[in-house]
């Protein structure tokens, strides 16, 4: 008797000790994770590789997929050949990270594109303390991709419980190896995986040299609208009146926004984040729901409104009209999260 | 668990098995063999079959033949005065209704596509240069097209 209950007693003081175990392995873990991801989003700035990537986007009915060598040398120089799908094969890229040269052999053209006026998220680093606040980064079992040992992070909101991103992080570079996007529904959304990877490569600098062969012109390459975070001046210089959305979700704020013609609409964009997901709203005073070239619309109500909506390019889009203004938004959202949004916005 | 990984499940529920996955290797097991599944059967099906040009020729004959007896007699039936004229009036009516609404979509100005937005969206918020997003063809210029602007291949 006096055994069995000595018995009892340990087994309830071993329960305890796992459970305090696991908790604190849990803290540890979560801890040790956002340290590993702040250095796995910085490792290319340091680290030169050269490998082959292949990337799927997945499409409601398809998906498509890409293949493409890349030659990195750090901090900023990039070479990336195209090598499938087939009607890519042969492109190139060379960028500094703020100029970018598209080598299109086939049609004897480079084009130039300026993604440091565009793109600013490319230069500027990871807000890792929006990311802390908004996602908890629980680390996995090790693992292996492209032949090397890696340990891959969830990076699960804290917001909706919702895996948003998974990331497998070499153990020695830090560099990210292998990236999935969830989107919103919780099916992969995009996949990027280094099928082979060779770290530490010397590379010649003149591979990243933009110039232009013989027998090729050089010519402007698609223009995007300026980034700027002076919203509150973006908005003064619009001809029409700018409609805000009254309701974010969960942790997203207004991070910039731009204003771009194309085929003679005056279309202002704002960018809002939460350190992982995004989205844009798109308005305009056309009142004129867009083309759906890709992808079948379905009706979707935002407020008294009813619009289109569709899943393209891996991104959630849906567009209405109100108050002769045409409003869009594009992003990592459900379709719930589209419509409340958008019953926010009073034009 | 099925509920899990389709993400049926509410947030508290899901955070619950989420959390058991932590230190459940059999119950994360089974998810990873059920993931696997469905992989194999999304790429299973993302490749797309094409019937026999036999067989579409044949479908296609058949509707032919069949639908165009109907067709003239519906729109006989529909031509009727009795069926016609207030169907008319009614076509009119909503007609003037759309034109007085302005939240009503009009055709007269210019029309964006979804690309265009896309496109946009994608180049404001990449944030890798080795990202999928990157060097994703909604960025780069058209290899077709002589417009250095046009549509992105």
């Amino acid at each position: 008797m006096h055994k069995r209950r000595s018995r009892s007693v340990l087994f309830i003081l071993g329960l305890a000790a796992v459970a305090w175990l696991s908790s604190a392995g849990a803290a540890f873990a979560a801890s040790d994770g956002s340290a590993l991801y702040a250095h796995a989003v910085e490792a290319d700035d340091s680290v030169s590789y050269s490998g082959t990537l292949t990337s799927v986007v997945y499409e409601t009915d398809h998906a498509s997929s890409t293949v493409a060598r890349i030659e990195h040398k750090a901090p900023n120089d990039w070479r990336i050949w195209y090598v499938a799908p087939e009607d890519a094969y042969g492109r190139m890229i060379v960028s500094n990270e703020s100029l970018t040269y598209q080598y299109e052999p086939s049609r004897g053209r480079v084009y130039s594109h300026d993604f440091n006026q565009t793109a600013p998220g490319i230069l500027a680093p990871v807000d890792l303390a929006r990311v802390e606040a908004n996602y908890s980064v629980e680390m996995g079992p090790p693992s292996s991709v492209a032949g090397r040992k890696v340990t891959s992070l969830s990076l699960v909101s804290k917001n909706t419980g919702s895996v948003v991103q998974r990331l497998w992080v070499d153990d020695q570079t830090k560099l990210i190896l292998r990236r999935e996007n969830y989107a919103a529904d919780g099916n992969v959304g995009s996949r990027s995986s280094f099928d082979s990877i060779r770290i530490g490569v010397k590379l010649p600098q003149a591979l990243f040299d933009l110039t232009v062969p013989a027998g090729m012109t050089l010519k402007s390459g698609t223009s995007y609208g300026k980034s700027t975070t002076n919203t509150t001046q973006l908005i003064k210089d619009l001809d029409f009146k700018f409609a805000p959305p009254k309701y974010l979700p969960n942790g997203f704020t207004l991070e910039r926004g731009s204003l771009a013609s194309h085929d003679g609409v005056n279309t202002v964009e704002f960018v809002y984040g939460d350190g992982i997901r995004t989205f844009s709203l798109f308005e305009n005073a056309t009142g004129r729901l867009p083309r759906f070239d890709r992808g079948e619309p379905t009706p979707i109500h935002i407020g008294e409104a009813t619009g289109e909506f569709a899943e393209v390019e891996g991104q959630s889009l849906a567009s209405w009209n109100a108050a002769g203004l045409n409003f869009t938004i594009v992003g990592d959202l459900s379709t719930k999260e589209i419509a409340k949004i958008g019953a926010s916005i009073h034009p | 668990m099925t509920d899990y990984q389709h993400r049926e499940l509410d947030a508290v529920s899901d955070a619950a098995v989420y959390e058991h996955l932590q230190s459940c290797a059999d119950c994360r097991e089974e998810l990873e063999a059920n993931s696997a599944l469905t992989e194999s059967l999304r790429n299973a099906f993302a490749t797309e079959l094409e019937m026999p040009t036999s067989i579409l020729a044949g479908v296609r004959q058949a509707v032919r033949s069949e639908k165009t007896p109907v067709l003239r007699l519906n729109l006989r039936a529909l031509l009727r005065p009795a069926i016609f004229a207030p169907a008319a009036a009614a076509i009119v009516l909503v007609a003037g209704i759309a034109s007085y609404v302005g939240n009503t979509p009009t055709n007269a100005g210019p029309q964006l596509s979804t690309d265009y937005f896309v496109r946009q969206h994608v180049a404001h918020t990449m944030s890798s240069q080795s990202g999928d997003r990157a060097w994703n063809a909604y960025l780069l210029t058209s290899n077709t097209g002589d417009n250095a602007n046009a549509q992105a291949p």
